[in-house]
């Protein structure tokens, strides 16, 4: 009991450490990062057009051969995910909805003032 | 024999150890560190020590069982020991293996590849369901062959605790006779990437040896750069769904089944496997990688 307290507190103790130490940003893209990204870790993707989110925190990407890929912010990392052709996307209020139907995402979302024109024809 | 646990005692170390990275990190601008990262890797190591706890009488009593039916009677000696040594690394090496090429041991070990980064934290970022997906089966020949039991979790602490150091970014290459046999970040940095290049290749835990032998080995090369995680990325650093989000697939794509056929290998076939040859494994991955390689120089 006491060695899982005192490992409670090593925990606590390095996780705040790591905050203290500055360990803690919230990066922003730029489009040749965003195509690393997105060339990086989908196999076989090779980007033609990037749409950068407004608030550089995250990107929509289309390849040569006409497939998406969304790209969201996860603490300093990113999150990459291909857009399925049968995926419904929405554009509201300056925010594009993707639904991804995963459990934890069920809804992508990336702040995006308007459509870029290269999505145009590819949802209903 | 009473023998003392590798790995409590190290703990203190590896706290040490961590710390002293962080602080390398910001003054040499080397590797990464993400205080939620961090916390994630840090809960899921304790949690899997808790979990440990709570299996480790059965696992003991199991191999004790086991230990009867040993074909030899060896005792405690230093040539015992290493045979020990390097026989455990080798089940370590099959388990492992067995652990990227089967979806229902993937479940469990996913945990430990489930960061984008690399960095000591994640050395500690441990599953919590190793027991339930019956890992500790492939230790199971060395007390047929009638290794001590104590002399055999011996053993396996102190392999666990040589692959701590590894998980780093800060030593680049080790000296060429040392990285011929032993593992080392370089080596094991290939296999916490996502590169095609790179995935499921290195699966040693202390000597490559076994890589090299088995047609599994990769070295990191410069001009393609790891990059850390596992090919579907988690959507949270929640280290909850870390620990349980593969069988909470497992789960779905198991009452969605539609044939015995589909049913296996949804359980026991490579991670990513999918009905129809659909499925993104680390096979077709590799498979897609080479045909663009090709192209590109065809071109
Ligand atoms: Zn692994
Ligand atoms: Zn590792």
């Amino acid at each position: 009991m006491v060695t899982l307290l005192l490992s409670a507190v090593a925990i606590a103790m390095l996780t705040g450490l790591a905050w203290a130490m500055g360990f803690r940003s919230d990066p922003m893209l730029d489009e040749a990062a965003a195509i690393a990204e997105a060339e990086g870790r989908i196999a076989g993707f090779r980007a033609a057009f990037v749409q950068l989110a407004e608030d550089g925190r995250g990107a929509l990407l289309r390849d040569s051969a006409g497939r998406l890929a969304i790209i969201m912010p996860l603490g300093d990392s990113w999150l990459v995910r291909r857009i399925p052709a049968d995926a419904q996307v929405r554009h509201t209020q300056g925010v594009l909805h993707v639904a991804l139907n995963e459990p934890l995402l069920r809804d992508a979302r990336l702040p995006l003032s308007r459509m870029p024109g290269w999505l145009e024809g590819h949802f209903a | 024999m009473n023998v003392p646990d590798p790995v409590a005692i190290a703990v203190p170390a590896f706290v040490v150890l961590v710390f002293v990275e962080m602080w390398l990190t910001r003054r040499r601008g080397i590797g990464r560190y993400d205080w939620r990262d961090s916390g994630a890797s840090l809960t899921l190591g304790l949690g899997s020590t808790i979990a440990g706890g709570v299996t480790g009488a059965t696992v003991l009593a199991l191999s004790l069982w086991v230990h009867q039916f040993r074909l030899f009677d060896i005792g405690w000696s230093i040539p015992a020991f290493l045979a020990a040594f390097i026989l455990d690394d080798l089940a370590y090496y099959w388990f492992h293996r067995t652990a990227h090429r089967v979806r229902w041991f993937w479940a469990s070990h996913v945990i430990h590849h489930s960061s984008q980064h690399y960095n000591l934290t994640t050395a500690l970022r441990q599953t919590w369901t190793g027991f339930f997906s019956l890992s500790f089966l492939f230790r199971l020949p060395l007390f047929v062959i009638g290794f001590p039991v104590e002399m055999v979790f011996f053993a396996a602490g102190l392999n666990l605790v040589y692959q701590f150091w590894i998980h780093t970014e800060h030593i680049g290459r080790m000296p060429r006779w040392f990285g011929a046999v032993m593992n080392t970040p370089s080596h094991h940095r290939v296999h916490h990437a996502v590169n095609p290049r790179y995935l499921d290749r290195n699966y040693a835990g202390v000597f490559i040896t076994w890589d090299k032998l088995f047609g599994t080995f990769e070295p990191e090369r410069a001009d393609d750069r790891p990059r850390y995680g596992i090919v579907k990325a988690l959507p949270t650093l929640n280290p909850f769904w870390a620990a349980i989000h593969e069988w909470a697939g497992i789960a779905r794509d198991v009452r969605a089944a539609r044939s015995p056929k589909e049913l296996a290998g949804r359980l026991f076939g490579p991670p990513g496997w999918q009905p129809d040859s659909a499925g993104e494994t680390s096979d077709a991955i590799r498979r897609a990688w080479l045909a663009g390689a090709t192209e590109k120089q065809e071109a």
